[in-house]
């Protein structure tokens, strides 16, 4: 048999041979070119391929792995685009970049077209997600919120942006931009905060806080969610974690990492909170996953449905209650936008076979 | 001698292939590169051959343009002179030193979907076996054989649609006055 490009690369002898490390592999390959020398060409393909992203991925470890701390979440890789921009030349050429843009707009435009012909004769769905954001001013002293599946965009007096996702809710300081640009956040939220040296923003969650001074970040801290997260896009922020009365720097994200805490169980104390650093999840090379809501886009990475759960409830208004564990256990992998929760729950189950009945707001799933 | 020797061993198998590459059977070219080595045994070898592997294919592909030459045989002998198979050193060299290349892999890597460029990152840059991502992901083998396979198909794609829009422009560039 004769093997193709693909076999040949993800062969842990292949790799073996073409990395010289084996000299039992390196005979195998030798003897199977002898035997096949039709092969040479796919065999000098895969060759290429294996020590191309070998040298690749060592060589763009940065931008892969953010920190030590936590080798087994280093799989994923940041964008190009952020890091690229710190000295380095782009490695295209305009004209590269602006096609793919123009591609981009046009399909954008012939989608908003077909959508403007299609969607008024839809009939009637329930629980769409929506997309309409309201904008307002919030005050010192004052407290945004938004509803499930409503997302809102608020501007802070010092001209910070932030746009609350679904069932979120953000408390300004009363001393807001005097004293302090202290925030109080519950739910998700995405911060573009205004710069000022002298009055750092920090953002308060339930277990820690960020401190910034003029940056991009998302900070994601539902009260039933397992995680909490601060994900950076622009600029630098600081983790700060209490001890005693105090704070203590717990780390300084960089660009496209992110910083994780999960929430201790409070019935069972069995878990700790364990802080990490990690770097953000990319859909593929444009589309961040913890951004993603921005765009009402729904991005599942091998999430079991019992998180998922979450993120549709508020997303949907709605409260799904999973009676099957096998169901809540199953992992996913999908991406939704502008889809209703039933064209949502019918994609979902192609992949693991369930049921769903849905009375109102109320969803129930079952095997 | 012993050079040579070890030579024989180690590029055997590519030189056999090349010649079956340029339409000789398995014997014939199994002969010609015997007498290629056997020559070689009698001319003097410069002292530092810093690149083996490139310098044994140039001059076993200078062997098979001779004896396309004196064979008559048919086709243009340029296509042997123009055959290019880089050595391993020469393709970690290229990977060394064009940044872009390394930037349209990495490119290419980053279109790819999450779950592929896991296993793909746990191979090719922690270096673990197929049955080691499976311990370390539980996940069964045959998904993690199809996410790496599947992984690596998507890759080449990429990697070839971007250098044939690369082509492409370059050509509609050039028609530009």
């Amino acid at each position: 048999m004769t093997y193709t490009v693909e076999e040949l690369v993800i062969d842990d002898s292949f790799i073996a041979y073409c990395t010289q490390s084996n000299a039992a592999d390196i005979a195998r390959w030798d003897d199977y070119l002898l035997k096949h020398p039709e092969a040479l060409i796919t065999i000098e393909e895969a060759r290429k391929l294996v020590l191309g992203l070998r040298y690749m991925l060592q060589k763009k470890q940065n931008e892969l792995s953010a920190t030590d701390d936590s080798p087994e979440h280093a799989l994923y890789v940041a964008s190009g685009k952020n890091i690229s921009s710190i000295g380095e030349q782009p490695a295209h050429p305009w004209w590269r970049l602006g096609w793919k843009k123009w591609t981009a707009v046009a399909a954008c435009i012939l989608l908003l077209i077909t959508a403007g012909i299609y969607l008024p004769y839809r009939p009637g769905k329930t629980a769409t997600p929506v997309s309409a954001i309201a904008e307002t001013n919030t005050g010192s002293g004052e407290t945004a919120q938004s509803q499930p599946g409503e997302h809102k965009t608020i501007f802070l007096p010092d001209s910070t942006k932030v746009l609350l996702n679904a069932g979120s809710r953000l408390l300004v300081s009363p001393t807001f931009g005097k004293q302090d640009r202290n925030v109080y956040l519950t739910g998700e939220a995405l911060f573009e905060v205004a710069h000022n040296k002298a009055l750092p923003f920090i953002v308060h969650v339930a277990q820690y806080k960020i401190k910034a001074v003029g940056t991009r970040f998302n900070v994601k801290a539902y009260t039933n969610d397992r995680y909490s997260e601060t994900s950076l896009l622009e600029g630098k922020v600081q983790i700060l974690l209490p001890k005693g009365d105090n704070d203590i720097i717990y780390r300084t994200l960089q660009v496209n990492q992110k910083f994780v805490m999960n929430i201790p169980d409070s019935v069972t104390a069995s878990v700790t909170a364990k802080p990490e650093v990690m770097p953000l999840s990319y859909h593929d090379s444009n589309q961040n996953i913890e951004t993603a809501w921005v765009s009402d886009l729904l991005i599942f990475e091998n999430q079991p449905l019992s998180e998922i759960k979450n993120i549709l409830e508020r997303s949907y208004n709605v409260t799904i209650n999973i009676t099957n564990s096998d169901v809540a256990h199953y992992h996913y992998t999908a991406t939704f936008q502008h889809e209703a929760i039933e064209e949502v729950l019918k994609a979902l189950q192609l992949s693991y076979s369930f049921s769903y009945k849905k009375e109102g707001n109320q969803i129930t799933i079952y095997k | 001698m012993l050079l040579i020797d070890s030579w024989y061993t180690a590029f055997r198998a590519k030189l056999q292939a090349i010649a079956c590459h340029f339409g000789y059977s398995v014997q014939e070219a199994e002969d010609i590169v015997h007498q290629f080595f056997l020559d070689l045994l009698q001319k003097s070898i410069p002292d530092a051959i810093e690149n083996p592997e490139a310098w044994l294919v140039t001059a076993f592909k200078r062997r098979l343009i001779d004896l396309h030459r004196s064979q008559q045989r048919k086709g243009n002998y340029l296509e042997i002179e123009s055959f290019n198979l880089p050595s391993a050193q020469e393709i970690i060299e290229k990977l060394e030193t064009d940044t872009a290349l390394i930037n349209h892999i990495a490119s290419a890597y980053k279109k790819l979907p999450a779950r592929f460029r896991r296993v793909i990152y746990m191979k090719y840059y922690q270096g673990y076996s197929t049955e080691k991502i499976v311990a370390l992901t539980g996940l069964t083998h045959q998904t993690v054989y199809n996410n790496l396979s599947k992984g690596i198909q998507h890759l080449r794609q990429h990697l070839k649609k971007d250098a044939v829009l690369e082509r492409l422009v370059n050509f509609l560039l050039c028609l530009l006055p």
